[in-house]
């Protein structure tokens, strides 16, 4: 009899704080929070009110670092085919034709061997992982702040970045064809003494990630006829000789991705928080491993020690 | 006078219809939900004899009582069973003959005895007075006088009912 | 007829408007904006929603029991419309001057069940099948403390007419010809022995709810067990979008979807309208007669006046659109109830309570004689 009473006393005033605070909420509701981002100090203030903004029409500023849509400078780009293999949902697709001599330079002085007859990125599949622009070794490849590009039609939510035209990949493959058959001959030619171009590249360390500093070239046509499983593998045990060198040389370590901007100069505060996240992978540098692991042959016997 | 005729056989008429598609129909739930017609205009028929209030009554308990137990039980019967619960028609002629028989018998009786001309429905004509109050206000002080105790009666065994079913419904007890 | 002329067109646009107010009063409460759209402040937006409505197709199940399931809705509505009938909109405007009002509308609560019971064996699924189930249990269930809470008023007031009751709380009391033994003056709190007459003085003082202080308690059974027979939050059990994905209208969809969301709203207007009447004053104004500020004179116009009319109409109708507010905002504070909690509310609380409540209004009323 007595639970009988408390639970009338328990349902009044309950029920009596529940209408209170809902209507503390509707008489709160003729303010509305402003349309401030993060970066405002005065973000965290308002603490009442109607939380939603009526997104056409109003937005919240996104911050500089925002990372969203992927945006690629192909001018900048050397077509080495990192990003396509990293992807992990493999949402960008390049068609290279080697060029038969270096047809340019990117902008951090990196010579450019490679045409890309197409170079598109899917935003329909893309993950947002980031794991793209942290491989691209001239940084041309950078996740932009632009997040809104919803679509009618999901096919244009491929992104096209060639900028070839198809006159111009036909007129590079005749040459590129060209070009290798009379290497070809002259190779039967002067098959005892002639340098092969192959060799250069495989002994030499890996280039830094530093693509700025390092004036040598990092892709080699090469890296384009090789299978795709072996490729995946040094380009994984290059990731991790990377993360081990970050580790050695914190000090001295680039920003592994940095805004497209490249004439200014970061603020500091952004570059202190990218050495941040640069020292993140440090306590754990075998963990890369895993990344790509279906293209993988080695960690399986790892794997499988686990279970 | 002539509308209110028109109405009152269109009720009428409403029920009988009804009463009959009750007969004919074999879905149970059909004839559940015809029933509701059927109490529905015999409603409406009390109001234009002016007893509004058994009208009410009429609808308050067989539609709103009785019947939707009688359709809720309908559903769970057929639910449960997982055929349809239909009704057939048997012995028809017998049923028709018997109808028929005692439809002819009252109605020859009621003619027969001549209503209208009877001494009492003829002196009540005469000292017919339209009753002080409202219909509610008589029946409610009739119940509080003169039918006391059928009323105290209805409502004890009410009681009694709801006691009875409330013991049957409760848990087992333990020990 | 007059329920026509009047009731029918104010319950279209009174739908349209609740909807979009329980829209924006359940955005207000949850932190955000609602409807913003269609029409400035998102006015239009039920007015769109409506459109598309009557576009749709009228779709019946392949399984379904054609005849119940096109049938159901219009039951629902015609059932919920027809209590309507009885309301009194004024001193001088009274529907149907049935004697038997508050009975009727009982019985027409209680009808409701048997729309409901159609749509949800007609549309043979079995989330409508539950729903329906659960409706019947539940509205048959909260008629008992609801009615009872009723029958508290009838003993009060010793009549059955709205109207008789509407005018027995304001200062209008002998503008009803009336029979004998009902009251002819009001007391403070009913109690004659007070010896503080309250007749002329009128407003919040002669409200059925001031006459009998008990009353508020009253009101609040009445209230709960009305948001029970509107199928409304916290006891939408029947309805449950979260797990019976509707209840019993869970197959409708168009315009016969559209009626029973009319119904719906309509039944709580309808039930607002019945607890403005019954405990809320009617009618009548809010404000008293002070001494020579005579604000319940001035806030009320004589029966059968154009101001009568126009105050009436407009205290009454205020009235049951702030109860039809109160419901929208207990609808969205509210979590719903379990089945049983649902059932031990109304048999274990709600009916001791109101029997008591009975029997003490049949005491307080000896005392007011």
């Amino acid at each position: 009899m007595n639970t009988y009473w408390l639970n009338i006393k328990y349902a009044v005033s309950s029920l009596y704080t529940g209408l209170k605070l809902s209507f503390r909420h509707i008489l709160e509701a003729n303010e509305s929070r402003k349309p401030i981002g993060m970066a405002d100090t005065t973000y965290f203030q308002q603490q009442t009110g109607i939380v939603t903004l009526q997104y056409p029409h109003q937005s919240i500023a996104v911050p500089d670092n925002g990372r969203y849509r992927l945006h690629n400078e192909i001018d900048d780009c050397i077509v080495c085919d990192k990003c396509a293999k990293i992807c992990p949902v493999n949402c960008i697709e390049i068609e290279p034709i080697r060029a038969v001599e270096e047809i340019g330079k990117t902008s951090d002085g990196t010579s450019k061997r490679i045409y890309a007859a197409k170079f598109d990125i899917d935003m329909g599949k893309c993950c947002f992982c980031g794991l793209c622009t942290t491989v691209c070794p001239t940084e041309c490849l950078t996740m932009t702040k632009a997040y809104d590009f919803s679509e009618y039609d999901v096919a244009d939510h491929n992104y096209a970045f060639a900028e070839m035209t198809p006159l111009e990949i036909l007129e590079k493959k005749q040459k590129l064809e060209v070009f290798a058959r009379e290497k070809e001959a002259k190779a039967a030619a002067l098959k005892a003494n002639a340098p092969k171009e192959d060799t250069p590249g495989a002994g030499i360390p890996k280039p830094s990630f530093k693509p700025k500093l390092n004036v040598r070239p990092v892709a080699k046509p090469l890296n384009i006829e090789e299978k795709p499983a072996d490729d995946a593998k040094a380009m994984a045990l290059e990731i991790m000789r990377k993360k081990n060198d970050a580790a050695n040389r914190s000090a001295q370590a680039k920003p592994v991705f940095r805004p497209l901007i490249k004439s200014t100069e970061t603020p500091p505060s952004i570059d202190q928080e990218e050495k941040k996240e640069e020292k993140d992978p440090v306590p754990a540098p075998s963990k890369p491993i895993f990344r790509p692991r279906p293209m993988m042959k080695k960690p399986k016997d790892e794997g499988e020690a686990e279970k | 006078m002539i509308f209110q005729q028109v109405v009152f056989y269109c009720f009428a008429a409403t029920a009988i219809i009804s009463a009959l598609a009750i007969l004919t129909t074999r879905n149970v739930l059909y004839a559940a939900f015809l029933l509701m017609i059927t109490f529905l205009s015999i409603a409406a028929i009390y109001v234009f004899a002016a007893a509004e209030f058994i009208a009410i009554a009429q609808i308050m308990v067989y539609v709103g009582g009785i019947l939707v137990l009688m359709v809720f039980g309908v559903m769970l019967t057929n639910r449960i069973s997982g055929a349809a619960v239909t009704t057939g028609n048997h012995h028809r002629f017998w049923g028709l003959f018997i109808g028929i028989s005692f439809f002819t018998l009252i109605c020859t009786v009621i003619i027969k005895a001549n209503f209208g001309q009877l001494p009492w429905i003829m002196s009540g004509r005469e000292t017919y007075t339209a009753p002080v109050g409202t219909a509610i206000n008589n029946i409610g002080i009739k119940l509080m006088t003169d039918f006391i105790l059928p009323f105290e009666i209805a409502a004890i065994i009410l009681l009694l009912a709801l006691l009875g079913a409330a013991f049957v419904a409760r848990k087992p007890q333990k020990n | 007829m007059t329920t026509f002329l009047f009731f029918l067109p104010f319950l279209l646009v009174y739908t349209v408007f609740a909807v979009y107010a329980e829209r924006k009063v359940s955005a207000f409460i949850q932190d955000r904006l609602g409807p913003m759209e269609a029409g400035y402040y998102g006015i239009a937006q039920t007015v769109a929603d409506l459109l598309k409505l009557l576009q749709k197709e009228d779709i019946v199940p392949a399984a379904a029991d054609r005849k119940l399931f096109l049938a159901a809705p219009i039951v629902i509505f015609t059932v919920v419309f027809a209590g309507f009938a009885v309301l009194p909109l004024t001193s001088g405007y009274a529907g149907s001057t049935a004697e038997v009002g508050v009975f009727y509308l009982l019985a027409i609560i209680s009808l409701d069940v048997i729309g409901i019971l159609m749509a949800g064996w007609g549309s043979n699924s079995k989330y409508a099948l539950f729903g329906a189930l659960r409706a019947v249990a539940q509205i048959i269930s909260y008629e008992i403390p609801l009615g009872l809470s009723i029958l508290c008023v009838v003993m009060i007031s010793q009549t059955l007419d709205l109207q008789e009751i509407s005018f027995q709380q304001g200062i209008w009391i002998h503008d009803k010809p009336t029979y004998p033994g009902l009251l002819q003056e009001n007391y403070l709190f009913g109690l004659k022995a007070l010896g503080i007459e309250t007749t002329h003085i009128g407003g919040i003082l002669t409200w059925n709810i001031f006459r009998m202080p008990l009353f508020f308690i009253a009101f609040i059974i009445f209230f709960i067990a009305s948001l029970a027979e509107c199928n409304r939050a916290p006891f939408d059990l029947p309805e449950a979008e979260s797990e019976l994905i509707g209840g019993f209208h869970t197959e409708y969809s168009g315009f016969r979807w559209a009626l029973i969301m009319l119904s719906e709203y309509g039944m709580m207007l309808l039930v607002s309208f019945l607890g403005a009447i019954l405990f809320l004053g009617s009618w009548n104004t809010p404000l008293p007669n002070m001494g020579v500020v005579k604000l319940a004179e001035w806030t009320s116009g004589s029966p059968g006046s154009v101001a009568g009319h126009l105050w009436g109409g407009f205290w009454l109708i205020s009235k049951a659109l702030i109860l039809v507010l109160v419901q929208m905002w207990i609808r969205w504070t509210y979590p719903r109830l379990r089945v049983d909690q649902l059932m031990a509310l109304c048999w274990k609380y709600l009916i001791p309570a109101s029997l008591i409540l009975l029997l003490l209004s049949g005491v307080w009323r000896l005392l007011m004689i």
